[in-house]
């Protein structure tokens, strides 16, 4: 496993998914004499969040049915004010074109008999949610157009760190999970596009690969970026859905509310006025979940026969197709009985909440050279429209900056300790496996760092994951796969320090139940109407601080920011969390 | 190696390091052990329909867990990382393969 693959592009984009592939495709368009290269730790063909397809567009700005305006203040309100409005406008501004380019792929969305979008609302204020009921083959199409524009790429190769050369990002090391060959890649710019860090908390199953995320996206971007002093935002507004109990999968809200299926507690009564995933729907539905009116049930058996029928054949086909033999095995009949809801394990994802590798609405992150979009990326609530659009975005940036800019020069330094970092576990084929230091980790996660927080938990907690540098030195493999998962248990202790740490900073409570803080239950906007922001400093610590909300562009009243505040049917209050 | 020689006699009830730290340190020098035990995975592949030489749910699996047997070159899931995403089920060309939920999921 000596040997290394050494490749030179003009554009690096890591990770083939969702907003990779749009990257890729992107930049290839404009770039038609120069190289993209795509890694990807999977095959494109099945990768990412939409690997098996998706069900529709939850964030859709189509003219006629909203403004970008209107967009902005909804998006601003669901996450209590603390956005960077110019990003969320740029989405929400160049969205509709690129649902227009997806169609031009393939790409099939709902259309009235009249031949509009069409549109069904789901989130508190407006409009935007546009099924793709035949979105399943989505990741096919992509996979078509990145073959067709000439983008080269590379199966199965794991980026693990970005190379920097004076500051400026300049290609990555990495390996074959299957080879185990070193991988290295010079680049005049690099698009990290990984996802969510996905393994981070424990699904309540205790199955390890049982998460709400592909487990793919074991937070390595997050950690890549960190490790080349890359901000990091919002760490502390962890991700956190109302899933299908044990199976783990959305239910989804987003498909069976427009036809009519709701959230119910144990009573069968509804208690929340709107199924939009934001940090205050999710205290609302923890709240009944913990509560005497417990557990909590997605209710669809008032539907007509038909209508049960045409969920389950979206809901069996498309994103999570498991979830019919899941549900058949247990003999739950959507018509007939209730369907129980859970809470996921905890993650950072920025797709549905607002964790990620700050950015401004370039896609530009602030190393130079370093752009990232999709689940990774800061924009909040994004989804997987979101994703398609920075991967644009960030495509038509770097493009524009590698025109002046020259090829970087290899580190070669760098390669080397990277070399030895990752390739270490092989020395100690009787070391730690890998997937029991993970668990070990995610199950520490779980205790300290789930919301509710508190600042004694989630100190014993960052306690344990320092600790768990020793750990990781302990890991053995005896085959390039192993060597993948150990490489993984590594982002994963990156991305529950930074979790420890971010909560641990922001001294108050903020998006529901995302960063409910026990010990600082209400809301502060004197002092921490900001970003919690991190980065790597110079001496290799992890550094918060707090940074400014950028002036808005769209203003909102104090009554339209608290917009959010009252998600809870009015008959059905409750205690507060303990 | 003579244990006599190289620490005191274990004696029920007394201690066989000098201090805990001692013992803790033993114990993190000592040899991994690992025991193999066989058991029910997700990807079962129905080997009299999987043709040999085919490797397409090897490809379309999103956490590399299958692999292709060396002797009859046919597919099985070689580590216990499945997403029962269906994924491998979905692009078999021949229907060989069948992804149950995991038992603790089921």
């Amino acid at each position: 496993m000596e040997s290394t693959l050494e490749l030179v592009t003009d554009v690096l984009v890591i990770g083939g998914g969702t907003a990779g592939s749009v990257a890729a495709i992107k930049a290839k368009e404009r770039l038609p004499d120069g190289t993209v290269l795509l890694l990807e730790k999977a095959n494109v063909k099945r990768s990412g969040a939409i690997a098996l397809g998706m069900d529709g567009v939850n964030n859709a700005v189509i003219p006629g049915h909203a403004t970008p305006e209107q967009y902005v203040k909804e998006i601003t309100m669901a996450n209590d004010g603390i956005v960077n409005q110019r990003a969320i406008l740029a989405y929400a501004q160049q969205s509709f074109s690129m649902i227009q380019e997806l169609e031009s792929w393939g790409v099939k969305f709902q259309k009235t008999a009249t031949g509009e979008y069409d549109i069904k609302r789901v989130h508190h204020k407006g409009s935007y949610v546009l099924p793709m009921p035949e979105g399943y083959d989505i990741k096919k199409l992509l996979t078509r157009a990145i073959r067709r524009v000439g983008v080269k790429t590379e199966n199965r190769v794991m980026a693990t760190r970005i190379l920097l050369d004076e500051g400026r990002a300049a290609g990555i090391v990495g390996f074959n999970v299957r080879t185990g060959e070193l991988v290295v890649v010079r680049a005049k710019t690099v698009i990290l596009c990984c996802g969510a860090a996905g393994r981070l908390g424990l699904p309540a199953s205790g199955y390890l690969m049982g998460t709400y995320e592909n487990p793919s996206n074991a937070g390595d971007g997050y950690s890549m970026a960190y490790h080349a002093g890359a901000e990091l935002t919002n760490i502390e507004c962890f991700q956190i859905n109302p899933l299908l109990k044990d199976y783990n999968g959305p239910a989804c809200a987003y498909v069976s509310g427009p036809f009519g299926g709701y959230t119910v507690n144990a009573k069968g009564h509804r208690f929340m006025l709107s199924d939009y995933w934001s940090g205050q729907m999710m205290l609302e539905f923890y709240k009944e979940l913990t509560g005497p009116n417990g557990p909590v049930f997605l209710k669809m058996n008032h539907l007509a026969p038909e209508t049960v029928s045409e969920i389950e054949r979206i809901l069996h086909t498309t994103e999570r197709p498991s979830r019919g033999r899941f549900h058949a095995g247990r003999g739950t009949e959507y018509g007939e009985k209730l369907v129980e809801m859970a809470v996921s394990e905890i993650g950072l994802c920025s797709g549905h909440s607002a964790s990620g590798v700050w950015i401004n609405e370039r896609g530009e992150t602030t190393v130079p050279g370093l752009y990232t979009a999709g689940d990774m990326a800061s924009v909040p609530h994004s989804y997987m429209l979101g994703a398609f659009t920075y991967g644009k975005i960030c495509a038509a940036n770097a493009i524009e900056y590698i025109g002046q800019a020259g090829t970087p020069g290899l580190d070669d330094g760098a390669v080397q300790a990277e070399r030895q970092r990752i390739m270490a576990p092989l020395d100690r084929p009787t070391g730690i496996p890998p997937h029991l230091l993970e668990y070990k980790l995610r199950r520490q996660v779980n205790d300290y760092l789930q919301p509710p927080k508190s600042a004694n938990r989630m100190k014993v907690g960052l306690e344990y994951f320092l600790r768990a540098h020793e750990e990781l030195e302990q890991l053995g493999a005896t085959d390039p796969h192993d060597l993948m998962r150990a490489a993984e248990c590594a982002f994963i202790r990156d991305c529950a320090e930074m979790a420890a740490r971010a909560s641990l900073f922001r001294e108050e409570s903020r998006w529901g139940l995302y960063h409910y803080r026990q010990d600082y239950p209400e809301m502060d906007d004197v002092n921490w109407f900001v970003h919690v922001n991190l980065r790597r400093n110079e001496t290799g610590e992890m550094q918060l601080f707090k940074r400014p909300v950028e002036p808005y562009v769209v203003t909102l009243d104090e009554e339209e920011l608290r917009g959010y505040h009252r998600l809870r049917v009015a008959s059905t209050a409750v205690e507060a969390v303990n | 190696m003579n244990p006599e020689t190289t620490t005191k006699k274990v004696v029920a009830g007394k201690l066989k390091f000098e201090t805990e730290r001692a013992a803790a340190e033993a114990a993190r020098l000592a040899p991994h052990r690992q025991t193999t035990k066989v058991f029910d995975v997700p990807v079962v592949v129905d080997e009299g329909k999987c043709i040999s030489g085919c490797h397409v749910c090897v490809e379309s699996c999103p956490v590399d867990c299958l692999a292709i047997q060396p002797e009859h070159r046919k597919a099985f899931m070689k580590f216990d990382d499945c997403w029962y995403c269906l994924a491998c089920e979905v692009d078999c060309p021949t229907n060989a393969i069948t992804v149950k939920i995991p038992f603790l999921v089921r």
